[in-house]
């Protein structure tokens, strides 16, 4: 990378920069400085890694050992076959986008009085035309290679630092290479708000005729994440995990269990199923032994926990994060 | 020709040491918070801290009798206590929504047919559509992290916290930060007041396109219209505590001001499993002997195998999962 030297304008002291910095610190007046001609560089970042190989290995066996039925001993048995530190790259965006449009909308005409509602119903089109203007934030992933864990994490931001391809170096990280560059992030960006408008729009609109919109970035930036890959072998098994190393949270890990967590898990299913098919049976043979309906409640209830058990206590994926989990406030 | 800008305090020219990370700064010198154009920024307040390590210790300690208290957890220790200073905007709306459509519901009505021997009732359902014409009208408070992409452990909960608490937020005061909140990790604004706006804007139309859409079956129409009312940046403070019981590290975060728990992760422990799994076995047990008893009765095992069956849904699921998340 090249390096260019300015001037600090507070201070005059000599600062050097690499090609890509579009901010600089002066060292000995403290001001911060902006060049301006570098506008069209994206900013880019990235997070430190905190967690060396040692901890990332605490905390990966501290989460899986909240899990029933794994072997105690694992801070020392587990042993990790492979490990690889990659940075992925994320593009946060904010777009903002005016859509105007103009359709046919649904009304409707109500006929045939019946309580506080009406029996009949007829929907007709009218005109209609308005405008959604708003601002949202989309997170988008640019690694080449599609992986949904590290898809839906709920990344996190703090910390970050300009990003220097030394610091990846000297931990011995592989930099996974962005597939997007800048106009193309704000492109996939803006395409995703689109598709929120024309959600919207087909709310509004039974036929869209017109549509006009407007997007405006009003901010871009790349960030590059650490993530462990973990291969590990324990009770027996062969698992493997994705860590953040960053803040330390689990991505995805196998959970290993020992042989006697799937003699309970088997034992228990057996006693459901066991409660619902003497169920069925007394309920089939009510009348040959006078049990009438009894049986009935373990049809049911024992089934039903009987395939719980198995879902519950075959879930082998442990993922300490999801995003999905949004309440609208 | 200057091709370099340098970031200097506007109220007192005092020289800026600016990160990159933010869209408002403070002035060391005096203090005074100021937007990423130079521009004077007066709208910034703070709930003030009202915790130390004791009352945290306190707390957590309380928690942990109160919420785990099945669980059998002694010999907890925690160890990291880290206060931070987070970053939010308070977005202050009116807004109106006038939303049209119509909601779809069915009835149930009895009626008599026939007469003499055949009389008899018959039940029907009657599918019947209301018009729905309403309006929304109120005054808002969006709560938004100050933060790009970013979230932070128990997010959704500190929103609808500080949305409630931020009445009790003072002027921001820079001395008194440097006295009394000073082990505190102070973290800016990446967000500008502008992009503030929009996105607490967006918040309202989804909230109350949300709101039309729950009153409806189909909305036809659904417009919103709002007027700004004042944008406040706010930092309130929260503390994020780890604790290790068993060799395993579990979370929580507290809001600094009052004291409330915002979100805390509780170790399921083998005694706590053990409990829930009994739960169940005893009642699918109590199901079959009240369905045994009354035998005769259809309804009752068909109830007594559904109740068993919902109930034992959520109680095999603390008998198997890692952890409990409790706010």
């Amino acid at each position: 990378m090249s390096v260019r030297s300015i001037m600090c304008p507070n201070c005059a002291a000599p600062l050097e920069l690499e090609a890509t910095q579009s901010h600089v610190t002066c060292p000995y007046c403290s001001v911060t400085s902006e060049l301006k001609k570098v506008s069209e560089l994206i900013e880019h970042f990235m997070l430190p890694v905190v967690y060396n190989v040692e901890q990332i290995r605490t905390e990966l066996v501290g989460d899986i050992l909240k899990h029933p039925g794994v072997p105690e001993d694992l801070h020392k048995s587990l042993k990790v076959t492979k490990l690889d530190l990659k940075f992925f790259p994320y593009f946060i965006v904010t777009v903002h986008l005016r859509t105007e449009y103009k359709g046919n909308g649904e009304y409707a005409t109500f006929s045939n009085r019946y309580k506080s509602g009406y029996r009949h119903i007829s929907t007709h089109l009218k005109p209609e035309q308005g405008i959604f203007d708003d601002t949202r934030e989309f997170i988008i992933y640019a690694a080449e290679d599609v992986n949904n864990e590290l898809l839906n994490f709920e990344i996190s931001t703090r910390g970050k630092r300009y990003f220097q391809a030394l610091e990846a170096e000297k931990v011995k990280a592989d930099v996974v290479p962005s597939i997007f560059d800048l106009d193309q992030a704000k492109n996939e960006a803006t395409n995703q708000m689109r598709e929120i408008h024309k959600g919207l729009m087909l709310k509004e609109l039974a036929q869209i005729l017109e549509v006009r919109d407007k997007p405006d970035v009003e901010g871009v930036y790349l960030l590059h994440i650490p993530f462990y890959f973990i291969e590990f072998e324990a009770a027996g098994k062969k698992h493997e995990a994705i860590l953040d190393g960053a803040t330390g949270r689990t991505v995805i890990t196998t959970v290993p269990r020992e042989t006697s967590y799937w003699v309970q898990v088997g034992i228990l299913t057996t006693l459901f199923a066991g409660i619902g098919l003497a169920g069925i049976f007394f309920a089939i043979q009510s009348t040959l032994f006078n049990f009438q309906y009894f049986g009935i409640f373990g049809a049911i209830a024992g089934l039903i926990l009987a395939g719980r058990t198995l879902q519950l206590g075959l879930k082998s994926r442990y993922r300490e994060t999801q995003k999905s989990r949004k309440r609208r406030s | 020709m200057s091709l370099v800008k340098k970031f200097q305090c506007p109220h007192c020219n005092a020289p800026m040491d600016v990160n990159p990370e933010d869209a408002i700064f403070n002035c060391v010198s005096c203090g005074q918070a100021s937007l990423a154009d130079g521009a004077i920024f007066d709208n910034h307040y703070i709930l003030r801290n009202t915790l130390n390590q004791k009352k945290i210790h306190d707390i957590v300690k309380e928690f942990i009798r109160k919420k785990g208290f099945m669980r059998g957890i002694k010999g907890y220790k925690i160890t990291n206590i880290t206060p931070s200073l987070m970053p939010f905007w308070v977005v202050t709306t009116d807004a109106y929504t006038h939303f049209v459509g119509y909601l779809r519901y069915t009835e149930t009505r009895t009626r008599t047919v026939g007469s003499g021997k055949n009389r008899r009732t018959v039940t029907e359902h009657v599918t019947v559509y209301r018009p729905i014409d309403r309006e929304i009208r109120e005054k808002r408070a969006d709560v938004l992290l100050g933060r790009r992409g970013s979230s932070i452990f128990g997010y959704e909960r500190v929103k609808d916290i500080v949305r409630a608490e931020f009445t009790n937020a003072v002027q921001f005061n820079h001395d008194q930060l440097q006295a009394d909140e000073k082990e505190f990790n102070y973290l800016s604004s990446e967000i500008n007041i502008d992009a503030a706006n929009q996105l607490g804007k967006t918040h309202v139309f989804d909230n109350h396109r949300a709101q039309a859409e729950k009153a409806c079956t189909k909305v036809f129409d659904c417009a919103t219209q709002l007027t700004f009312e004042g944008t406040y940046f706010v930092h309130a403070p929260v503390w994020q505590i780890e604790y290790e019981f068993k060799g395993e590290t579990y979370r929580m975060a507290i809001l600094g001001s009052s004291g409330r728990v915002i979100i805390g992760e509780l170790p399921v422990t083998t005694t706590f499993r053990i409990i829930f799994l009994s739960l169940t076995v005893l009642l699918l047990g109590g199901a079959g002997v009240a369905s045994y008893f009354l035998r005769h009765l259809v309804y009752v095992p068909i109830i007594a195998g559904i109740v068993a069956a919902v109930i034992g849904f959520f109680t095999l699921k603390n008998t198997f999962k890692p952890k409990s998340v409790v706010d």
